[in-house]
Parts: C-alpha cells; structure tokens; sequence
C-alpha cells in the first residue's frame, strides 16, 4: 500500500525516452552555444569592431543565452506540473 | 532566511556503524559500466563562457528534479510502506524526515513517505518565484545556492534509495542504463560546483567512483 501523495506514475518506457532525447539535447545544447559565441567572434572580427564594441556584443549574446535558459526552466516547470 | 535551509546540525542523516556490505553492492557495480551515448557530459555541466552561476544551477536543479520523478514514478509500485518501512539507503543508512520548515523535529517514516515528502518540498521551492525567479529580469535571492545545496543533498538520497533497494526492479524494467546516465550527470553537475559535501554521498561513493573514473 501507498501513502496518498503528489507523486505520479510513469512507465518506464517514458522515461527511457525522456532520457534518451534529455541527454542529446544537453550535449546538443552545449555545443551550439559554443558554436555562437565562435560565430560571434568571427563576425565581429570581419568587421573590426572597436573593443568597447565588442564587449557590448558579448555581453548581449550573454544575456540572450541566460534568458534562453530562464526560460527554458519556466516551460519544463510548468509542463511538468501541468500534468501533475 | 538562511536558518530555513542552511543549520550545522545533520539530525535527519543517520549513518549506522559496523554493519557489513550486502552483496548487493556487486550487482551495483556490475552494471555500473552501462550509460546512455558517448558523449562529454562532463564537459556539458561546465558552466557556460559569460553565464550566471545562479541560472546555470536553477536549471540543472529543475532538470533533475524532473528525471529524478520520473524515474521513481517508474518504481512506485515496488516501493512501498511493506518493502520500505524505513528511507534507507543500504544498511548503513537511513534517513529521517525534516524540513526545517513545517517539520522541525525529523520523523522516522516508510521510503514512499519519505520520498512524497521529499519530492513535495522540492517542488514547492522550484514553484516559489522568490526562490526560483522565471520572469526576465527578476534577481535569484542571496541564498539561492545554499537553497539549491538543499534541494540536491535530499534529491541524491531518492537515487541513494532507488540504487540501494531497487536496482533489481530497475534491471527487471531495463532502464539501468538510464538511472546510470541520469545520475552520473547529476553526480558531474555536483561536483562541477561542489554542491553536496562528501559525506553525503557516502551511501554511494562506490559507484560514484566507479561511474566517474574512466573519464576523470
Ligand atoms: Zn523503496
């Protein structure tokens, strides 16, 4: 017997297919940001920025990468407990 | 509000002495090898050129948080106040519920119990927008990483317990590959940041050894 609570059933195969796309997307996720911030920099460097200029840039991909990923937590919050 | 979360006192963390191994431990061991791809997870917990420290935390805490549900949602049959009376994490470790909050005193309770109370908690905390900001813009507290130290100290004990009492079951539902994955990577994030204290994680430095030595 279960005590009542909040928690939920899962079968495993969501779960093995949960995990299976979660970790691709982290490696994914990892590599692209990598890749636009070397993009930026290459860019920046074909134009030849002044070096004021070009840490405005950065600080501007920062900041756009930061709110991407407060996002992203504000979905994952709100679909799990949607289905909760 | 650091006397909320933070406190020397270890009250709910009740480590046994002189009891030996179980043999279940080789079983841990034995299937210890088996993880999901081949790519650099270790790698992927580093916090990214240019990002805060406190949002690169937040959001791994919510994604563990979420595969470690999932995860026990998969074993609450085989979890129960019968096969678990107690929240153990083998036999030299058993825990007692508190939360500093509504539960002062720790309470001896079944894993199931324990375990509702745990996930419960935690997700009040990801819920509470002082904690876990989601609006742009919007600072995360002062204390927000001795908070996440909370959150993921009690989060490994649900992987403490699910390696501890039900890896068979985990084996049976051929997902060993996946809890391994999912908690190497939790481990790596820790560690990353040095999150939960060493001797939390005692009920499982086996295998933390084992998972995290090829690729150290
Ligand atoms: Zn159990």
């Amino acid at each position: 017997l279960r005590p009542e609570g909040r928690l939920k059933n899962y079968s495993p195969q969501a779960f093995k297919f949960y995990m299976e796309q979660h970790v691709e997307n982290v490696l994914k996720a990892c590599k692209e940001r990598v890749t636009r911030r070397f993009q930026l920099e290459r860019e920046m460097n074909k134009v030849g920025l002044s070096e004021d200029a070009q840490q405005q840039m950065r600080r501007m991909l920062n900041q756009k990468e930061s709110n991407y990923i407060r996002l992203r937590r504000a979905k994952m919050r709100r679909d799990m407990f949607e289905t909760i | 509000m650091s006397f909320l979360f933070g406190g020397r006192s270890n009250k709910t963390f009740k480590p046994k002495k002189n009891i030996p191994e179980g043999t279940h431990q080789y079983d841990l061991m034995k299937h210890a090898a088996v993880t999901l791809g081949s790519g650099n997870l270790r790698q992927a917990v580093m916090l990214p050129e240019g990002e805060d420290l406190n949002e690169w935390v937040a959001v791994n805490t919510v994604d563990f948080f979420n595969q470690i549900n999932m995860l026990y949602g998969t074993i609450t049959e085989f979890c129960t106040e019968e096969s678990c009376p107690v929240m153990s994490a083998g036999p030299k470790y058993e825990y007692h519920w508190a939360d500093g909050q509504t539960v002062k005193k720790p309470i001896k309770c079944s894993a199931p119990k324990y375990i509702d109370y745990l996930m419960s908690w935690v997700q009040d905390q990801l819920d509470d927008e002082n904690l876990f900001p989601s609006k742009i813009g919007v600072p995360f507290p002062k204390n927000f990483l001795s908070i996440a130290k909370t959150i993921l100290k009690r989060l490994f004990r649900v992987y403490a317990h699910i390696y501890h009492q039900h890896f068979k079951e985990v084996v049976q539902l051929s997902e060993e590959a996946h809890l391994n994955t999912s908690f190497k990577h939790f481990i790596y994030f820790v560690q990353e940041f040095n999150l939960i204290e060493r001797r939390e994680l005692a009920p499982l430095q086996e295998l933390i050894d084992k998972l995290t030595s090829k690729d150290r």
